[in-house]
């Protein structure tokens, strides 16, 4: 943990094969999820409101859990964004986009409606949430190979 | 630590272990229920229940078995691991010259114990044949301290977090 917080991951000693092997299972982590996600919803809208969870308990159980993944997820890569060669404003809204994203996606976790609003909510606030992690740890997956290249 | 948004992905992290803290009570109020006649059914089920609580109307639930308490252990010890270990890591390295030490190691020590001890006592309940009314309170008691320790770690992380930004930017202004 210490060089998430020391910044000293680009340095020669710095762990970027640890790093390299995490992004791998962190990757696996949200297309497996992403994965469970599509199975349990539908593209139909019919079918995607008899799909949808009613059960407030077994929603805020869900959130429970996104939350503590998600939260752990987000510590280490933002940790890793800001050690990236990325601009500062890039940086930036990188980070405020996840975390607005992020929000989005656990409101559509525990909000319940049969409204087609809803629908169409839930699959950008879902679907494209893991599209977006897909597209921000290949970012960071970047970043970490080209370290070696800059020696 | 050169970058202040730095600070800010921390007190983000810390403001969604407050969320999650009250999703957790959410759901175990909602599963386990806020009265002991409920925390009975819940664990002994409702024949063991009405024995304590006659006025109380049968649903005719199965008590908790051993097997099923531990399903929600061992996936809860390493997510309390991970967790409380990332919390208190960063209280530590924020704390360079703000709180008392001792003191923080102090708060850090009591809610590894809290933690052990909210999660053995859900599944010890399930051994217990003495008592059992008393353990209940205990362990919901354990379960409410616990929770106030997350949201205090929480929130002395955000503490730390904003210190340590105000002091990064005093001392960047005098250089």
């Amino acid at each position: 943990m210490k060089f998430l917080i020391t910044g000293t991951v680009r340095s020669n000693q710095g762990p970027r094969k640890i790093v390299l092997f995490t992004y791998v299972l962190f990757f696996l982590f949200i297309i497996s999820n992403f994965y469970l996600h599509l199975t349990r919803i539908s593209f139909d809208y019919n079918e995607f409101i008899q799909l949808l969870e009613p059960s407030f308990t077994i929603r805020l159980e869900e959130l429970h859990i996104n939350l503590f993944l998600f939260g752990m997820y987000f510590l280490f890569n933002f940790a890793m964004l800001y050690q990236a060669k990325f601009s500062i404003r890039l940086k930036n809204i990188i980070f405020f986009l996840s975390i607005l994203y992020f929000i989005f996606y656990l409101f559509c976790l525990i909000y319940y409606s049969q409204q087609k609003w809803f629908y169409y909510f839930y699959l950008i606030g879902v679907v494209g949430f893991y599209v977006y992690l897909i597209f921000f740890q290949f970012l960071l997956l970047k970043d970490v190979l080209l370290i070696k290249n800059e020696k | 630590m050169k970058n202040k948004y730095y600070y800010y992905f921390i007190i983000f992290f810390a403001l969604f272990v407050i969320i999650q803290s009250i999703t957790g009570t959410l759901m175990f109020f909602s599963k386990i229920g806020y009265k002991p006649s409920q925390w009975m059914e819940y664990y002994y089920g409702s024949e063991e229940m009405l024995k304590y609580y006659p006025q109380e109307s049968d649903r005719f639930k199965e008590s908790l078995t051993f097997s099923g308490r531990l399903k929600v252990l061992y996936s809860h010890t390493l997510a309390y691991g991970v967790l409380i270990f990332a919390i208190t890591h960063l209280i530590r390295s924020l704390n360079l010259n703000i709180m008392n030490k001792n003191k923080i190691e102090a708060i850090i020590t009591l809610f590894f114990v809290v933690a052990i001890l909210e999660i053995s006592l859900d599944i010890m309940l399930t051994l217990i044949n003495q008592f059992k009314l008393f353990f209940l309170y205990i362990r919901f008691i354990i379960f409410i301290l616990f929770i106030a320790l997350m949201i205090f770690h929480s929130f002395l992380l955000i503490y730390l977090s904003y210190k340590q930004l105000k002091e990064d930017e005093l001392s960047y202004l005098q250089s």
